[in-house]
Order: structure tokens, then sequence, then C-alpha cells
């Protein structure tokens, strides 16, 4: 399977199952590749699929990407030195793929189990531009006969929140949209902010869409609860001391990176929040502080 | 013994080379050999016969600091112990503290205080006075793997892992002398790294001149203050990078005084404050303030030389005047943002994680 193959693929993957994490799309394709691999040595698969991410993360320049499929790279060949024979290796290797794949599509409902507890009967949560996870969570909460109420961000530049906003309102909770620079204004009628995370990193902090910092600042300035919904393939080892620390090639779209030499003049996609903003993650792990992330990113990669 | 330590690496490092050469001599003059651990007596010079705290204000001396180590302070300095200060302290201290390694310093203290890890080894063979040749031999190779591993190649490791957050045009300050800052910034800028460096130096020890010397050697560029002026060079500054004499278990960071004050000011201007530090340095002790247990330097090195001393040089004989020199302080978490090891960087609230993953290995 070649590079295009596997493009084609994460795209159908994308395409026919637009609900889907697209880490977890960037998984399956990937263990497409790995069934189809024709290569005759351990060494050679782990490099192959190595080169692999490297091209998904080419086309969809998002930190869950990468930092997926590493733990998906480390969660297979986490057996694989144990048999002699080839085949019989490679035979464990896709078995753990599957298991690993069917783990994380397990994840959001997970989270939605945890969090859907901390929204009270008339709760009013602010949320930020669009989040698969935040969306189960609160299909959670209205499931079970809570009454609330969401303001969202529009989250310029792509409208993200509008999304957002539809699909809550198919739930019938009631919405509202508000501009991005709005926030601090609204801060006081809220009780909660929720929000998903692209990545989260090992400080504890958070890398999502941009407008994730501010909310954060406001958030603690005026002593609201700021809570972040993530799935455990999220977690990367990255620590970024500042918002200038965030490497570039998270920072802008795939396609920006590739055609655009200098990107002073270019507008980041995200932020970086850091982890003494934030009250709880809510992960497939459990409830985390921020400071017990790190414990489970050592779990997780040692 | 001391001639052996020698000036080149850490003061681990020359710990470790006096006892391997006191081991190699089966001399026990450094040794105490059939025990779980060795207990060093001898080693680098200090100004100050180096005495904990407590020890002096419970007038307790373990078994290793005995008179193989020498000096027994002026009793000037023991009664400033002996005094009010040492009222405040002991009663805290009664309260509980107890657990101390008696040797000189907290680093020292986990490299053989340490049940754990390499040092495992000494509890099995039991030597009796005249030590025989394997287990003499398989005593050196462990101390020799422990030194290659846990201190040459972690530092290695940790200059590799800085490199990654050194960026070109940074502005880095550091304080005082560590061996592994110095290391980290002679190896980015060897690897090419555009940078300038603000050394901040302090009274009485001014350590601060060694790492002037070694950088400035290496062709970096460098400025050189005192720690009076920090708030004054803080806002051009992009990063600092402290090291480390120990990391305790709540993770608060103990090392050279002086320290916690560069990290609170640093907060104050959103500077983000990096430390370096190798995983033996990892303590299973708690303290939360600097006073519980600290240790005492020469008091006489306050006073300066020439004219500037007149006023101080009659303390001894004046009865409301005390002189303290302290060694180390005691840094909070909530100050550091980033701890560099050899396993990696992580935030000072893992360090119990460390720990833990560390006896699971072992």
């Amino acid at each position: 399977m070649n590079e295009a193959e596997l493009i084609e693929a994460f795209k159908a993957q994308m395409t026919e199952d637009p609900d889907v994490a697209s880490a977890v799309a960037a998984i399956r394709a990937l263990l497409e590749f790995l069934k189809r691999d024709k290569g005759e040595t351990i060494q050679g698969l782990r490099l192959n699929l190595k080169n692999a991410i490297e091209t998904l993360s080419g086309v969809d320049s998002s930190v869950a990407v990468s930092s997926g499929g590493e733990l998906f790279l480390r969660f297979i060949s986490l057996t694989s030195l144990e048999y002699s024979d080839y085949s019989k290796c490679k035979e464990i290797m896709i078995e753990r793929g599957e298991l690993f794949l069917r783990r994380i599509s397990l994840s959001r409902n997970k989270i939605a189990k945890l969090c859907h507890t901390f929204i009270k009967d008339g709760a009013r949560i602010l949320t930020h531009a669009y989040s698969r996870v935040v969306l189960r969570v609160l299909e959670a909460a209205a499931a079970s006969k809570k009454r609330f109420s969401v303001y969202i961000t529009e989250s310029q530049p792509d409208q993200a929140g509008q999304k957002m906003a539809k699909a809550l309102s198919k739930l019938n909770v009631p919405v509202t949209v508000i501009l991005d620079a709005a926030v601090g204004y609204i801060m006081e009628k809220v009780n909660l902010v929720i929000v998903g995370a692209e990545g989260v990193v090992e400080s504890g902090g958070i890398i999502n869409k941009i407008g994730t910092n501010q909310m954060a600042v406001c958030a603690k300035a005026q002593n609201k609860p700021f809570y972040v919904v993530a799935e455990s393939f999220k977690f990367v080892r990255l620590f970024p001391l500042n918002q200038q620390d965030v490497p570039d090639k998270f920072k802008y779209k795939a396609d920006t990176l590739k055609t655009n030499q200098s990107l002073t003049e270019e507008h980041p996609w995200i932020d970086y929040t850091s982890p003494s903003l934030i009250t709880l993650l809510f992960t497939d792990l459990g409830v985390l502080t921020p400071s017990a992330v790190s414990d489970e990113l050592i779990k997780l990669y040692l | 013994m001391r001639h052996i330590a020698g000036r080149a690496g850490s003061r681990a490092q020359r710990a470790k080379r006096v006892l391997g050469a006191a081991c190699r001599r089966g001399r026990s003059a450094g040794c105490q050999e059939g025990g779980r651990q060795l207990r060093w007596t001898g080693g680098p010079r200090e100004p100050w016969d180096q005495r904990t705290l407590h020890r002096d204000a419970c007038g307790r001396s373990t078994g290793a600091a005995g008179p193989a180590s020498g000096r027994v302070p002026p009793a000037a300095c023991r009664r400033a112990w002996g005094g009010e200060m040492a009222r405040a302290v002991r009663a805290p201290w009664v309260g509980g503290m107890g657990v101390h390694t008696p040797t000189r310093s907290v680093e020292h203290g986990q490299l053989w205080g340490e049940p754990e890890g390499k040092m495992s080894v000494l509890s099995g063979p039991r030597v009796t006075g005249t030590a025989s040749p394997q287990a003499k031999g398989k005593l050196q190779g462990s101390i020799d793997g422990y030194v290659r591993e846990k201190i040459q190649l972690a530092a290695e490791a940790i200059s590799k892992y800085a490199f990654e957050k050194i960026s070109d045009g940074d502005v880095i300050l550091v304080y005082g002398c560590s061996s592994l800052v110095s290391r980290t910034l002679c190896d980015a800028h060897a690897n090419g790294r555009a940078f300038r460096v603000i050394v901040v130096d302090s009274r009485p020890r001014l350590e601060g001149r060694d790492t002037l010397r070694r950088l400035v050697r290496k062709g970096i560029r460098c400025t050189y203050v005192m720690i009076t002026a920090i708030s004054y060079m803080l806002p051009e500054v992009s990063k600092v990078l402290l090291g480390a004499h120990a990391l305790l278990a709540n993770g608060s960071v103990m090392s050279r005084v002086g320290t916690s004050q560069i990290a609170l000011v640093s907060k104050a201007y959103n500077v983000p404050v990096l430390v370096c530090c190798e995983t033996y340095k990892f303590c299973e002790r708690v303290q939360t303030d600097s006073f519980v247990s600290n240790e005492l330097d020469d008091p006489d090195d306050l006073i300066l030389p020439g004219k500037g001393g007149a006023h101080l040089r009659g303390w001894k004989e004046n009865s409301s005047l005390r002189l303290l020199n302290l060694v180390y302080d005691v840094t909070p978490p909530e100050l550091v943002d980033l701890v560099i090891t050899d396993l990696g960087m992580i935030p000072c609230t893992s360090v119990p994680v460390v720990l833990r993953v560390k006896n699971v290995e072992q």
C-alpha cells in the first residue's frame, strides 16, 4: 500500500463517518496499511508505519493524528518481539491494533458517562467551537432528563460554533451563539465551561482551537470551573512553556505548511492553555487533575 | 583522599570517585564496609564542617560526621543555633520531621542512603575486615556502572532534552554554578544555537564566576549581575535555567540559597523557570520551607574583607548580633514550570511518580 492509497483510505474513512475523530480515522487507515504491508521484518514494518504516520500528519496537521498514531504504534509493538516467526508477530500486531481501535471507539461513551453528572439541572454551559466529545457529553446529559442551556462562541475563522449550535438545537437544547469577543461579557452568567481538546500535553495543559486560552483566563478570573473532555489517545509528549513553544507543524493547517514558506503572515489555528487554568480533565482513563496527566503519560509511554 | 577527587565533574562524581578509590585501596578511611550502606566520612573540602540544623539543635551527632571529618564548629556558631533560631526550629522539628540522612547533603544522602537501585548490591556481599577480591571487584563494577549511567549519561540526556527548549534569540538567565546547566549551554552553543546568557551571582560564595568563566571560554555572550539586580534584568529574559541539589517528593526544589528568590521574581514577570536535575537527586523527603532542615556555612564568610567589614567583625562579642549563612533553600513547586531529567521533561508534581517507577524497576 503506497502513500497515495493510504491518503485515499484516510479520506474515505473521514467522509464515510463524519462523526469519527480524525485520529480514529487515521488509526483505521494505519491498520489497513499494516494488514496490507508486504515487508518481511519487524523493523521494516515499524519504519513503514512511522513513515505512514508522517504522511497522514501531512494531510491533517492536528496534534491528535500524530499522538494517536504514535500511541497506536507503541501499543501494537509491545509484544512484537516475543515470537521469532514474522507472520505470527504480524498477526499479533494486527490483533492488538484491532483491540486498540475497539478501545478507543468506546472512549467517547466512557467520557460522556463520567462528565454528564457534573452538569446539574438548570446549568448554563459555555463551550467553544465544534467538539464531538462535548456534543456526546451534552447528549448524555440531555438523555438523563436534565434541563440546561448552552452558550457557544461562533469560533472564527471557520464558524465552527454555528455547526455545533445546529447539532445542539437538534437535541432541543436552548443554544445561544455569541461572538468570540463576548466571552468576558458572558462569563458571569454561566455556571461552568466545558471544552474539548485537540491535544493534551505533559504539563496537563491543552492544545485546542484558538480562543480557548482566553476563555480559560476569563473563567479563572470569575472563578468558574473549566472542564476539558478529551480521549486518551490525544495525550502527547509535548511540554510547551508558552504559546511560542508549540511547534509550528501543529499551529497551521497542513496545506499552509506545505505551500507557505513564511508563516509570520499566517494566523495560527490553535493555542495552548496552561494547566493552572484547568480544573479537571475528563478522559477514558478517568477524571484527572492536570498534575495527574503526567502520571498517565508516564504510564502510557514508559 | 581529597586529592583524588580532583576538580572535574560534579560534586556527586567527585564523591563517587573518592569512595571508589577508598574501596580500591581497601582502606576503611572512607568506608564502613559490611553494612547495608557505605557511609562516607571523608570527601571534598567544604569551607565549613557541615552540620545539619537539626543535629545541632539536638546536640546530637551521628556516626558519619565523626572525628574523621575533623573540625568542630566554633562555639559561637553553635550558639547561634542554640539560641532563638534553634528554639524556633526545634519545635516544628521535634513534631516529627525525624527522617534525615546523616550524610553531608541531601544529594549525597540520596546516593548512599537509598537501599534501592544499584546500591542495593551493597547489601549482598557481606565483607569482613579484609574484603574478598570478587566482592570488591563486583562493588567497583557496580559503582562504575552507576556513575556511568546515572551521572554521566544522564547529563548527556538532559543536555539533549534541554537543547529542544533553547531557541535562537533566547536570553537565558542562570544562577550560581551548576555543572549540568553549564554543560547544556555549552552543548547548545556548539550545536549552533544563537543565544545570550545572563549570569546571576551572589555573596558570599560567588559561584557565578565559575559559570561565567566556563561560558565565556566557549564564546557565549554573557552578562554578569548580582542577585540584587534581577528585577531590572528579568523583563528582557526569555527563560530561566536552574540547577538543583535535590527534588523533594512534594515537588519542591532544594537548591543553592537565592534560587527561590529568582524563581519568585521570574514568576512575577511571567518568565518560564526550568530546572535541570538528574533522577538520582529525587528524594522521598518532604519539606515545606527552607528552615526545617538546612546547612550552615561559616558565618565569618559574610564579613567583607577590608574596611567594609569593620562593623561586623566584632559580632562574636556582641550578644545581640548573630550572623546566619545558609547554604540551601527550597523553591515551592508552583514557581517551577518544568523539570528536565534524564527520563524526559516532567512537571514538578510528577516527582513521586518517577520515584514510584524507579522503585518498581528495582
